[in-house]
């Protein structure tokens, strides 16, 4: 076994009140009490403990000032006005400290006075929990109805870049190591523009090496073929929503079409949607990307989260092209067949068994979707099974699975905020500005809502689209960061009660991309438990999470971890809890 | 003392006809019997038909009379035979036609009744209560594209008949012309203020086409009329439910329910609210006891069903889905769910029956398809499970290009 490089922690101690030493876990002992009290069910029981983990909501004291701004503030003529934008924890300094991308968008008829229209931020982490806005100083300051971000090392120069979606054209920010981006993209040939003077709806998108050959491709998510000189307005139908004149669609209006775009290895990218079988799907009106080898065969496959209608799954065929599996998969409907608003994906093993299972969030009215996964790209919708059949007066964007109380098993976190503008008007449903859903898995295929004792930061009713996660202070667990609309963005911080053990560990490819994204990773430890997840771009709400994975210990104090790379290499590492490793491809023991 | 006319039969009283007969006698007979018939007395008017009827037993008219008379005195079966001989004697006499649909109306049996209803009103078109009894017929029976004619006939006829725009509106309503439903309610209210099922109805179209508060208005103006009028309330509720003021809607149908503890649609609305806001053990309770209340409330069922899929419990909501379907067997919804909840339970046969009940029902519904699709699938049937899902598309298509047109209409 070979240690490789291991980042010093300075953890700052701000959990509320910590519980005794460590001994067997509650899961185990609640376990041996349901044995013999019948009375009560485990889940009852496994519900009843404490989630110890609240979220704080520290964006202003962070220095993430800036609003977003994203169509009117109270009534909406185009739907193009209601999507908002995603954001992006990603390490742009290679400083092992989680830099934050919020992107920003526009109005229509908006008369910006000079240097004052709304621009994408960058703010750089100063390691003591703020940040400095050098959005100038990177030079990615970019105004546009913007809409996803991803990251991801296209040039494998050792620095993450960023590429942005717009409806119009896409700016692939390359990022030079000294703090300067450049928009490379039309030199990349990437900006989407199909030259008649059309926009495209671009939204979600993922950096993805599907043919592994070493350098990372890009698959972009389009929603709608939308024309403001031709789209319909509230008026026509009339479009309403509870009674309220709303923005129109997407059912009714002409869906935009997925675009896959191969990377040659020479910073140069070809549009092969056509050939690789993309645009053979049913399903349109793309939002949410993500990226995961849901059939267990090494090869990329990629989710997306369709809005009222069915939802895609490209199945990689391992040959250059896609098939797009999602109806026969089961991932493409809701358990009783109909098509959903899908927003917001994510995915994990999220019972153990050793398949990527998949989360995403709909509209209002209707439940998140959880679909588990029973291999051989077979699927079954366990909402309800599972416990998140309870909750439908919430509108779901930006979601994620992370194990918030690193007791071992990924818990679910969903941000929410209706759609319309006009509700906040009356009472209708939530209202507007809607709270956060956490969910605690209880380690039995089931959920239990702990939304209520999640925090201050939970609770708070924000206008939120995309989320992201990831550890911005280095502490051990997962924080979040929410983009809301004509509104400041959130930080919430995670605190953690438990002394759960964690580890976090960060990829560097070598033949495989730079980046390490889609290389597999199992968390092995002595309790017997076998984690597993994929390094991936994109994903939640057209947003961006860290690139480290991380895994909740529970008591275990060390773990193995097994990497699978994208190149088929295999390297093994055993490690202590409570650090982020660095695994650099080919340099550990080999499998 | 005479006897009274009931109410069912005063539609009716004004409909005999008394044509002279050849004979001089019986001539004498119907006038003294048409006397006592105006004066009240249906006994006296009864025996002297009776009279005449043995001197001219072949007279349809006669028969129709004495049916009618018998009707009056409250002896339905036996005035069910006059009418029936008296349309087996003459199928041409537009009043015995009428009677007999009455008749058999009023006996519950509406399959024998529309024909000679819609013969009534075939033989005298210009008569207004025939095309009115035969369009409240059709109402009744769920014909309404075909109600619609007969009543915008019977308010040509009328047109200052409340009554018959209120029905006119019911039948464009359950037709999908909400805007021609809405001017007859309209017409319906403007004729009589107090007519407060028109306003009502009004209330309600105008609340589902997306002008809640102009329907409110119409449930405010039921309460001022009448302040005890608890459905008022209750529609206000469905009002605001309809608006998703879920807070709004829960604090009428509780008003609606201190008044009046036991109205099952309150309990049924509030526990859709409650449902609607999450709360599903609360929404449970309300759900239970509309259904304690009025044990034919399909919808009850129905949701009660959908709350216990969703909280997982597949065999509870099937049963549920059963309960409904066994009160409207043509419930294709529930049919669906039902077949949703089996499959998720492992039940994929009867599963497989109840969707395609649903199919059948409702042919234009993408889902039962794909579910249908899905099962098929689980149960290794791939070919069929193919067929099922070009079949969900063929419809999704349909539907998406339906929306399509609609939003393609300039305002």
């Amino acid at each position: 076994m070979e240690q490789l490089a291991t980042l010093p922690l300075t953890r700052r101690r701000r959990e509320i009140a910590r519980s005794g030493g460590r001994g067997p876990s509650r899961r185990g002992f609640i376990r041996s009490l349901c044995a013999t009290l019948p009375v009560f069910s485990a889940d009852q029981l496994l519900a009843g403990q404490g989630f110890g983990v609240q979220f704080v909501n520290v964006a202003k004291e962070a220095g993430l000032r800036a609003k977003t701004i994203f169509g009117g503030e109270h009534k909406n003529k185009y739907l193009l006005e209601t999507t908002g934008c995603g954001c992006a924890f990603f390490d742009y300094d290679n400083d092992g400290w989680l830099d934050i991308f919020l992107v920003n968008g526009t109005r229509f008829e908006a008369q910006w006075p000079a240097g004052q229209a709304p621009v994408s931020r960058l703010y750089k982490n100063n390691r003591d929990g703020t940040f400095t806005d050098v959005t100038i100083e990177a030079g990615v300051a970019h105004t546009g109805w913007g809409q996803g971000v991803c990251a991801g090392d296209y040039n494998n120069d050792g620095w993450e870049d960023l590429f942005v979606t717009y409806w119009g054209d896409c700016v692939l920010w390359h990022n030079h190591g000294n703090g300067k981006f450049t928009n490379v993209a039309q030199k990349a040939g990437v900006t989407t523009n199909r030259g008649d003077g059309r926009r495209r709806w671009n939204t979600g998108c993922a950096f993805v090496d599907y043919d592994r050959d070493g350098h990372l491709d890009l698959f972009v998510a389009n929603y709608i073929d939308f024309d403001p000189k031709t789209a319909p307005l509230p008026e026509s139908g009339p479009c309403l929503y509870k009674g309220l004149m709303v923005a129109c669609g997407p059912p009714g209006l002409e869906g935009g079409r997925n675009i896959l775009f191969h990377n040659d290895g020479s910073g140069v990218f070809t549009d092969v949607s056509e050939r690789a079988g993309i645009l053979k799907t049913q399903g349109t009106y793309g939002l949410g990307v993500l990226v995961g080898d849901f059939d267990n065969d090494g090869w990329p496959d990629i989710y997306v989260a369709n809005d009222s209608t069915s939802s895609a799954l490209y199945k990689n065929n391992q040959d250059g092209t896609f098939t797009d599996v999602a109806i026969e998969a089961g991932v493409a409907f809701s358990p009783d067949g109909k098509p959903q608003a899908g927003m917001g994906v994510s995915a994990i093993d999220y019972d153990g068994d050793g398949w990527l299972d998949i989360v995403k969030t709909n509209f209002a009215g209707d439940t998140s979707s959880l679909y588990r996964n029973l291999g051989k790209m077979t699927f079954n919708d366990e909402t309800f099974q599972a416990g998140l059949g309870r909750n439908t007066r919430f509108l779901g964007w930006g979601v994620g699975f992370a194990d918030f109380d690193n007791d071992g098993w990924a818990d679910i976190f969903i941000c929410n905020g209706h759609v319309y503008p006009e509700v906040s008007e009356t009472q209708t449903e939530s209202g507007y500005r809607e709270r956060k859903v956490v969910y605690r898995n209880l380690g039995n295929r089931k959920f239990a809502d702990v939304s209520i004792e999640a925090g201050p930061g939970a609770l708070e009713a924000a206008p939120g689209r995309g989320c992201a996660f990831g550890d911005f202070d280095n502490d051990g667990d997962v924080d979040v960061l929410v983009n809301c609309v004509n509104d400041v963005p959130q930080l919430l911080r995670c605190d953690r009660t438990t002394r759960h053990n964690w580890i976090k560990v960060k990829l560097t490819g070598v033949k495989s991309n730079r980046s390490g994204i889609g290389a597999r990773v199992y968390c092995n430890t002595e309790d017997g438990r076998r984690q597993m997840d994929e390094v991936r771009s994109g994903g939640s709400y057209i947003s961006q999470s860290d690139l480290r994975l991380h895994f909740g210990l529970g008591a275990a104090e060390s773990a193995e971890l097994v990497v699978q790379w994208p190149s088929g290499a295999v390297d093994r590492v055993r490690t202590q809890a409570n650090r982020i490793v660095t695994v650099i491809e080919g340099t550990s023991q080999k499998a | 003392m005479a006897a009274r006319f009931p109410k069912g039969w005063l539609a009716l009283a004004g409909l005999a006809a008394f044509p002279l007969l050849g004979q001089e006698s019986v001539r004498q007979i119907e006038a003294r019997a048409a006397e006592l018939k105006a004066r009240g007395d249906a006994a006296g008017s009864l025996a002297l038909w009776e009279k005449a009827a043995a001197l001219d037993p072949q007279s349809a008219r006669i028969q129709d009379e004495i049916g009618f008379l018998l009707a009056v005195l409250q002896r339905p079966a036996e005035a069910l035979g006059h009418f029936e001989r008296a349309v087996a004697l003459d199928a041409h006499l537009a009043a015995a036609q009428y009677h007999l649909g009455v008749a058999y109306w009023l006996q519950q049996d509406p399959a024998r009744a529309i024909p000679h209803l819609q013969s009534a009103a075939a033989l005298a078109p210009r008569e207004f209560d025939y095309r009115f009894h035969f369009g409240h017929a059709l109402n009744e029976t769920g014909q309404y594209a075909t109600a619609v004619a007969e009543f915008e006939a019977a308010t040509a006829i009328r047109p200052a008949h409340a009554e018959a725009w209120n029905q006119l509106g019911l039948a464009r309503q359950h037709s999908g012309d909400t805007a021609g439903a809405l001017a007859a309610y309209r017409r319906a209210v403007s004729l009589d203020p107090a007519n407060l099922d028109a306003r009502n109805n009004l209330g309600f179209v105008l609340v589902n086409s997306g002008h809640a508060g102009e329907g409110v208005a119409q449930f405010r103006k039921i309460l001022e009329i009448d302040p005890g009028n608890n459905m008022a309330r209750v529609n206000i509720g469905f009002a605001d439910l309809q608006k998703a003021d879920l807070d709004a809607a829960e604090a009428q149908f509780r008003e609606a329910l201190r008044r009046d503890p036991n109205l099952a649609i309150a309990h049924y609305d509030l526990g859709v609210a409650l449902k609607q806001k999450d709360q599903l053990d609360a929404a449970r309770a309300e759900l239970e006891r509309a259904l304690a209340l009025d044990p034919q409330l399909a919808e009850g069922h129905y949701t009660l069903g959908i709350l216990e899929w969703q909280s997982g419990d597949f065999r509870k909501a099937a049963e549920e889905m059963q309960a409904a379907i066994a009160l409207r067997p043509d419930y294709a919804e529930a049919w669906f769910m039902m077949g949703t909840a089996l499959k998720q339970a492992g039940e994929l046969d009867r599963a497989e029956a109840a969707l395609r009940s649903a199919i059948r029902f409702a042919p234009d519904d993408p889902g039962p398809y794909n579910t249908l699709g899905q099962l098929l699938r689980q149960k290794g049937d791939i070919a069929g499970s193919q067929a099922a899902f070009a079949e969900g598309s063929r419809a999704k298509r349909a539907k998406e290009a339906e929306l399509g047109r609609m939003l393609q209409k300039k305002p």
